[in-house]
């Protein structure tokens, strides 16, 4: 055998916390969770000069959301049959379901509390970007919270998924953004 | 149980031991004691629109005794799906009769401190106290409540550690950005002596931008401030013009 180091040998090293088994979310759950990231875009556009704006902006929360997990989703499977050869294929896949079904029941709670904001401010712009943060960041919270509980420990790699999830969702948002102010 | 005893024993629950109304079932605890939870925070709020209102006096006892239970009521409720969500998200399961409950006693609590407070309010307000220090006692006296209402909700929603600590801090964002701009929604509260008595202003400008330009104002930055008409409820400008 040559000396280039085997991932499988890599990842056979027992884990350092009992680990607990994820369950993917149900179909119902992931389709309520896109509705409310929907509710809560409409609920901060609305405050949009125009029609066509507050369609375009509703769609961020959903777009920039789903959209980085459908694009670095994939990274984050693979790193995992990569690096961690114990856990099972379908547990990255459930810890992204769970964080994006965590994600769309802060969307559904605070989605009254931002209607209320623009119904009363002008404030829609940072009402808006406030709440996706806070949608993002929960999202990657519960991802990452579900990973270290089926590994075990928290691989350095799942916090680098975390940026690159963060930034390709910032760059959806802002491409969003873009088209509807040119249509405005 | 007659309602006498029903509403004493209530409050003195309330007063002594928060934490214990919520061990029970939520909803049966909802069912026996909600009505009379509302009815104190809504009686003791409206109790202390009324002394606030002794300032101007006149129609203002009327409209802060209206005004002030709708602060407490209006943020709760706006803000209720958001406490359940940033709970749940921090992996800690509550059901909305949990949340529910919580929030009624913490509101009921801080309203009714609120209430056995307001003589010394009153007594303040009696000997023509500036307005702006009127107002300033008004918001601390606000914000020392929601305090004790947001510390009551704590203890009374299930969870430990650090998770509960990180839920309830964003809770207690939550609760606090809706209360101020409800308060800037529902003003005035403190009316001048000498102004013309309003249920309510037009809706412009916000309560950031309000706090922004009197903290410039405080460090002898006088650049003025602008409020205009913003948000979906705003009078239209073209509109409020021809308004009397």
């Amino acid at each position: 055998m040559g000396g280039v180091p085997q991932p499988a040998l890599r990842g056979a090293s027992p884990p350092s916390r009992p680990t607990t088994p994820i369950c993917a979310p149900s179909v119902p759950a992931v389709l309520a969770a896109i509705g409310g990231l929907g509710l809560f875009g409409l609920s901060a556009a609305i405050g949009a000069p125009s029609p066509q704006v507050i369609a375009a902006i509703s769609t961020i929360p959903v777009a920039g959301l789903v959209g980085a997990m459908v694009l670095t989703g994939p990274a984050l499977v693979a790193g995992h049959l990569f690096l961690r050869p114990n856990v099972a294929t379908e547990t990255p896949v459930a810890a992204l379901g769970q964080g994006l079904t965590a994600a769309g029941s802060v969307a559904l709670g605070i989605a009254p509390a931002a209607l209320f904001l623009v119904a009363t401010t002008g404030l829609w712009p940072l009402v808006l970007v406030a709440g996706f943060a806070a949608v993002g960041l929960s999202c990657a919270g519960v991802t990452l919270q579900m990973l270290r509980r089926a590994t075990g420990d928290s691989p350095g790699f799942v916090v680098g998924w975390a940026a690159l999830a963060a930034l390709v969702a910032l760059r959806v948002a802002v491409a969003v953004g873009q088209t509807a102010l040119e249509v405005l | 149980m007659d309602r006498k005893t029903s509403l004493l024993d209530t409050c003195a629950a309330l007063i002594r031991d928060p934490v214990g109304l919520g061990r029970d079932d939520p909803r049966r605890v909802l069912h026996d004691h909600g009505p009379v939870l509302l009815l104190i925070a809504l009686a003791s709020a409206a109790i202390f629109g009324g002394v606030v209102g002794t300032y101007r006096g006149g129609l203002q006892l009327l409209y802060a005794s209206i005004k002030l239970p709708l602060l407490w009521v209006v943020p709760v409720l706006v803000t209720l799906p958001a406490v359940r969500a940033f709970h749940r998200v921090c992996g800690i399961e509550v059901n909305y009769g949990q949340v529910a409950l919580a929030v009624l006693v913490g509101c009921a609590r801080s309203a009714l401190l609120l209430a056995v407070a307001s003589p010394a309010l009153w007594l303040l307000f009696s000997v023509n106290v500036d307005y702006h220090w009127a107002v300033l006692v008004l918001c601390g006296s606000v914000l020392a409540s929601g305090a004790v209402g947001l510390a009551t909700v704590a203890r009374v929603l299930p969870g430990s550690g650090a998770a509960k600590v990180l839920a309830n801090a964003l809770a207690a964002l939550a609760v606090g950005v809706v209360v101020a701009q409800s308060g800037w929604v529902l003003r005035p509260f403190v009316a001048r002596p000498r102004a013309d008595v309003a249920f309510l202003r037009p809706v412009e400008s916000n309560v950031f931008a309000s706090t922004l330009a009197s903290w410039r104002s405080a460090r002898g930055r006088y650049d003025g401030w602008d409020a205009r008409p913003e948000g979906l409820l705003a009078t239209p400008p073209a509109l409020a013009k021809e308004t009397p």
